[in-house]
């Protein structure tokens, strides 16, 4: 061997590469469990013995102060980190200390303001009062201060920040009683935010003039935080007389930060406590002021803060702020000044009108301008018009719907455009980068809306159905406040290939409008055509949208597998520019189209796994969590594992309902949970999911939207499982005459409801007609689909149980057959859908008397759903039915009983429990029981039986096992022989009737 | 090596179930090296090894591998508790002690086949800096960079470590009349044996 390099590959930890789980375990194994625990309970103490105050785990120490400790804990209800403050309380007055503290943290738990450090949550210990408040990220303004000067503007936008939060909770009655640079903080936006509201001064009970502490302590008060009451340096003259802090006094404290923030030094000396309360009583400001750059605009404003007298201060913090925003703007306005060379091409055109405006008007109510020719009055009514046009019965109630949702977006849009201008322009709370961002993200939706508004204005019926739609999925406009979504997007190019760019953003807004009104086929040529100039650009983030909306239009018309194939490399793309919104979209876009429509087990991998990862990459969105778990659910459905697909469902209709409330979204969810719940036996749930499904779609896209069909035919396809097949064969027609018209004969979505409807006219007998529907089906499928689609083995399967039942058995079974490799090939063997396939073989081998091969296909669909589904799935429960019969059938009665015994275990198990199987199991156990002379046995189960006696496949067999215990225990022989009588002429099944004829024929055999 | 960053940096600020996660995947090879070294404080040595990994996070930066600073943090460790045991007797020298000498009641870990506790015996015997070269070498599977880091050696000189400790091994088991190490030829063999142990350490499931 070569020493030099290990042979095989480097092994990596064991995390990656789990034991075996049979590993025999020696004394060493338990000391190294021993280790092991030991390291974990010092490691992790919490997980074993974990510091918790009510629904808080306190995580770590923050910092301490004069006031208390502050942890950061996490808060186990809401799942996020919070930080909270401990108040520690004198014996003293502790109980009524401790109810004002409480007092005031609740009033300022009403106070929401982002420039306030929110307080959650307050309660107490038996020492300490707690504060639950929100975890702020960044550092204190007064360590900002420390790191050196700053420009003034920037801290006059701190301060502006912070001066509104101090105005917000002014106009909620609470005080601050201590404002001071160490109590505002600085979060990892570069946003302020007032803490500490109302807390000082309350630990030790009712205030008290400071000149009752004449001792070194107070003066050692002047640097300490959390003094008596409230910061010395920064306190009013009328605090120092002893007087309550109020709004006016918090002013005060205000100003003296902000002086200090400008002029490098606090505005009032004081080398003791006594110097400094005889200078701010009399108003001797330091002098001379230390030399600054600072407008005498705005010094002589702080001055005015600065008074002495209450009654000389602004009125309010609110008319302070004000004073300071003016003063700001008075520069801002001159565009030498304003700084915007930073801003791109997008906003500048957008903030054109900004600087120019008269100073009276408010300088970002400039949205509703930038929307003209968008979405105006006019454009309404030309929409409307258009819409109306269309002779459909709904048409005028659609197109008023569709304004008001267009209005509602429009207003949205002004929202965030003031929003943001104001953020930065006003407020000071955001960056330059961070409002070119903005209005770039706030550009693309008005493009999105605008490119909306012309397709709809196009008089065409398909415009008029994917109106509403088309309006819901425009992209969310309050996402542009996200600072995370806009700073993630990629920035964009070199100027001279912008016009070009944008141009082909423009298109592919269109192609995305076109496509969301349902006109694929127009959409297609022209997305085609904007990836062209995508590649020819060599912009990657354009090639990347515009391969999803490509992608995206493909899956439209039905061409899955070339619609994969381009979500496949849009996610290619996306990953190597990082361009994340396209990443998930491209990763959503495959699962979808392999789980609901490819229906390729195989292929759901990675993509359910880049999905997911994909979306906290964007810092998990909940507009987004609802597509994300929807795709997932899916695919959970296709791979037949349907407790994680409901669950999936359920979060995903959750969120849509919290995000979006009842509308289409939620249809399209209830529509697939429907689906799950109807295959996991939940009909009833599955109804009301797909009946509320269907009703939306019905109002909001009118009748003849193809969405609607495909509700029609999820609620037609459950309606089956029940006792009347004509519910359900209307719902399927009404189905395909939506599809026929909206999508065309050869669309796969025909062939799918074509084969719905074969199988519903197999269940009123029509058979001819089924038969002739199932291979209309089988032609579009292997055509639009391809041979290997799992709907063609499907249809193989049902095409096989019509002939049978037509007595074609011969070829019938060989549709069976070729059905079950079909599925095999397609899920692998362990999935449900080939063991389904299998059972139903089994049934129709055993329909005609051919019961030792019945027995060998359900043999070993058995020992498939024993191993691949786990032993309480229900299917195994029918196959076990399926194997019970063909055993009494070849008068293996022991063989038989044993089956249903394990059928039996099997639903008893089964969650949700079904009491009526459970009672079929046990009616057919009874049968064999009595058969085999145990009827004290077979009677108690067969009286259990008789509760379901009106069930065609219960009742008969509970009464024909009821009366076989009794014959077999020889009494009331008569009436016995009468039932199995009447049982024998009232039953359809010829299975039971060869079964009473065997006991009419003589003796069970003993 | 990025997921680890992750979870060291998530278990900073707080989550302890990324904490958990680390640990849980680091535990079984970073107790495999540490209990044949020392007499008892092993889950002391492993402790203190996550907890420097946590508040020196910086140093794995441009490491070829996260296991390869762990253990290199574990060998520090080791190499201290071998120096501050060692002032009454001779001076620790890496290349020269071995546990054998150094701490004497290392629990005999697995009893079940005498050769391999002749193997534990032989490693236990042979300078400490060996007998970590080996075990990183066959237990760990790791390259010659990956020990490099963790001995804080250059690759190339490992190489040449790498040949002399087997030798050695080699020599110490012949000179306790070991009959098992010639039917463990130098070749597969010693793989083989080392990923036996390796089985057989592994924690149960």
């Amino acid at each position: 061997m070569d020493i030099d390099e290990p042979t095989t590959a480097p092994l990596s930890t064991e995390a990656e590469h789990p034991g075996p789980s049979g590993t025999p375990q020696g004394p060493s194994d338990l000391d190294a469990e021993a280790v092991r625990a030991a390291v974990f309970r010092d490691l992790f103490p919490r997980r074993f013995d974990r510091v918790l105050l009510g629904r808080y785990t306190l995580l770590h120490k923050l910092g301490e102060g004069g006031m208390g400790v502050v942890y950061a804990a996490y808060d186990d209800v809401l799942d996020r980190k919070v930080a909270v403050k401990f108040i520690h309380t004198r014996q003293a007055h502790r109980s009524t200390a401790q109810a004002r503290l409480l007092r005031e943290a609740r009033a300022m738990a009403r106070v929401s303001h982002p420039a306030v450090v929110t307080v959650f949550d307050a309660g107490r210990t038996d020492e300490h009062v707690f504060i639950a408040m929100e975890f702020v990220e960044g550092r204190s303004l007064s360590k900002w201060m420390e790191e050196g000067s700053h420009p003034w503007r920037d801290a006059l936008s701190l301060f502006i920040a912070a001066g509104r939060g101090l105005a917000a909770a002014h106009g909620n009655g609470v005080v601050h009683r201590d404002f001071k640079p160490g109590n505002v903080l600085i979060d990892s936006h570069g946003r302020a935010k007032v803490a500490d509201f109302g807390l000082a001064g309350l630990e030790a009970g009712e205030p008290r003039p400071i000149e009752s502490t004449k001792n070194s302590e107070a003066e050692s008060a002047l640097t300490r935080t959390g003094a008596v009451m409230g910061t010395p340096a920064y306190m009013a003259p009328e605090q120092f007389a002893g007087e309550a802090a109020t709004p006016a006094s918090d002013q005060f404290s205000f100003c003296v930060a902000l002086f200090e923030a400008l002029f490098g030094a606090r505005p009032f000396d004081g080398q003791s406590l006594r110097a400094l309360e005889a200078n701010v009583k009399a108003g001797r400001l330091l002098s001379p002021l230390p030399p600054a750059e600072v407008p005498t605009r705005l010094k002589d404003i702080v001055m005015r803060g600065l008074s002495s007298s209450p009654s000389e201060r602004f009125e309010s913090m609110e008319q302070l702020v004000a004073a300071l925003e003016q003063s700001r703007r008075g520069r801002w306005q001159r565009p030498s000044t304003v700084g915007l060379a930073g801003v791109g091409l997008g906003s500048l055109a957008l903030l054109g009108g900004l600087a120019l405006q008269e100073p009276t008007t408010s300088p970002c109510s400039g949205g509703r301008q930038q929307l003209e020719g968008v979405w105006d009055p006019e454009q309404r009514q030309r929409m409307v018009d258009a819409l109306s046009a269309v002779d459909r019965p709904y048409a005028e109630g659609t197109a008023t719907g569709v304004a008001e949702g267009l209005s509602t977006y429009a207003d949205a849009w002004v929202a965030g455009f003031e929003d943001a201008c104001l953020a930065t322009r006003v407020r000071g709370e955001s960056s330059e980068t961070l409002l070119d961002r903005r209005m770039g993200c706030l550009q693309g939706r008005r493009r999105e809306l605008s490119a909306l508004v012309d397709v709809l204005a196009e008089p065409d019926p398909r415009v008029l159905r994917g109106a509403v739609e088309a309006v819901e999925s425009l992209p969310a406009v309050q996402r542009c406040d996200d600072i995370d979504y806009v700073l993630a997007e990629v920035p964009p190019p070199g100027a001279e290939r912008a016009p070009a760019i944008t141009a082909a953003e423009v298109e592919i807004s269109e192609v995305r409008a076109r496509r969301r009104a349902g006109l694929y086929d127009a959409a297609a040529t022209k997305s085609a055509k904007v990836l062209e100039q995508a590649r020819t650009l060599e912009y990657r983030p354009l090639v990347a949208a515009a391969l999803v909306e490509h992608a995206a239009v493909l899956e439209g018309q039905g061409n899955y597998a070339e619609a994969r194939e381009h979500y496949q490399r849009a996610y290619a793309v996306a990953d190597e520019v990082g361009a994340d919104e396209h990443r998930l979209d491209a990763a959503l876009g495959v699962v979808t189209v392999t789980a609901q429509h490819l229906r390729e087990t195989d292929a759901l991998q990675p993509w359910d796994a880049l999905a997911p990862a994909a979306w906290r990459r964007i810092g998990e969105p909940p507009l987004r969590e609802a597509d994300l778990r929807l795709a997932l659910g899916t695919g959970s459905y296709l791979r037949g594992n349907l407790d994680d697909a409901i669950e999936q469902l359920r979060r995903a209709l959750e969120v849509v309902m919290r995000t979006r409330g009842s509308g289409l979204h939620a249809a399209r969810v209830r529509g697939q949970l429907g689906t799950v719940l109807s295959d996991n036996s939940e009909r009833e749930a599955a109804e009301v999911q797909l009946r509320q499904a269907l009703d939306i779609r019905l109002a909001e896209q009118g009748p003849d939207h193809p969405d609607v069909a495909a509700a029609h035919r999820e609620l037609g396809t459950l309606l089956m499982l029940g006792d009347d097949p004509a519910p359900a064969a209307a719902s399927l027609r009404e189905a395909l005459r939506i599809q026929l018209e909206a999508l065309g004969s050869e669309h796969p979505e025909v062939a799918i409801t074509r084969n719905q409807l074969g199988r519903v006219l197999q269940l009123q007998g029509e058979l001819e007609a089924a038969l002739s529907e199932l291979r209309k089906a089988q032609q579009i499928a292997g055509q639009s689909l391809g041979g290997e689609h799992l709907v063609v083995g499907r249809l193989h399967k049902d095409m096989g149980s019509v002939l049978i039942e037509m007595g074609r058995i011969e070829e019938g079974l060989d549709e069976h057959r070729r059905s079950l490799e079909h599925m095999r090939a397609a899920f692998g063997p362990e999935h449900r859908a080939p063991v389904i396939v299998q059972l139903s073989f089994g049934q129709a081998l055993a329909a005609h008397g051919r019961h030792a091969e019945a027995l060998q296909e359900l043999g070993e669909a058995r020992d498939v759903a024993r191993s691949g589904l786990g032993p309480d799935d229900m299917l195994l429960g029918f196959i076990l039915h399926g194997i019970g019969r063909s055993h009494e059938a070849t008068g293996q009665l022991q063989q038989a009983g044993d089956a249903y015994r394990e059928a039996l275990r099997v639903r008893r198990a089964v969650e949700p429990s079904d009491p009526a199987a459970i009672a079929q199991s046990r009616a057919f156990l009874a049968h064999t029981m009595a058969r085999s002379g145990r009827g004290e046995e077979a009677l108690e189960h067969a009286e259990a039986a008789m509760a379901y006696l009106d069930d065609p496949d219960i009742g008969p067999m509970a009464r024909v096992a009821k009366a076989e215990a009794r014959l077999g225990m020889g009494r009331e022989s008569d009436d016995a022989l009468a039932v199995l009588r009447e049982v024998r002429a009232a039953t359809k099944d010829p299975w039971l009737r060869a079964r009473i004829d065997e006991s009419l024929a003589g003796p069970p055999p003993q | 090596m990025e997921r680890e960053c992750e979870l060291v940096d998530a278990w900073r600020s707080g989550d302890e179930q990324a904490g958990e996660a680390l640990v849980e995947a680091y535990f079984p090879a970073l107790h495999r090296f540490v209990r044949n070294k020392i007499d008892h404080g092993v889950e002391d040595l492993i402790q203190s090894t996550f907890l420097a990994c946590l508040e020196g996070r910086d140093r794995f930066e441009g490491r070829s591998s996260f296991r390869a600073y762990l253990f290199g943090i574990a060998r520090h460790l080791l190499y201290e508790r071998y120096r501050k045991k060692a002032t009454h007797g001779a001076d620790f020298v890496a290349e020269r002690s071995s546990v054998a000498d150094l701490e004497t009641g290392v629990s005999t870990l697995v009893r079940r086949r005498s050769d391999e506790e002749q193997l534990y015996r032989a490693l236990r015997c042979i300078p400490v800096e060996q007998q970590l070269i080996l075990e990183l070498y066959f237990w760990e599977s790791m390259t010659a960079r990956e020990i490099g880091e963790v001995l804080d050696q250059p690759e190339g000189s490992i190489r040449t470590k790498i040949r002399r400790a087997r030798l050695q091994l080699r020599e110490r088991l012949e000179a306790e009349g070991s009959e098992t190490f010639d039917s463990i030829p130098v070749g597969g063999g010693i793989e083989a044996w080392a990923n036996s142990i390796r089985e057989r350490w592994k924690p149960p499931a």
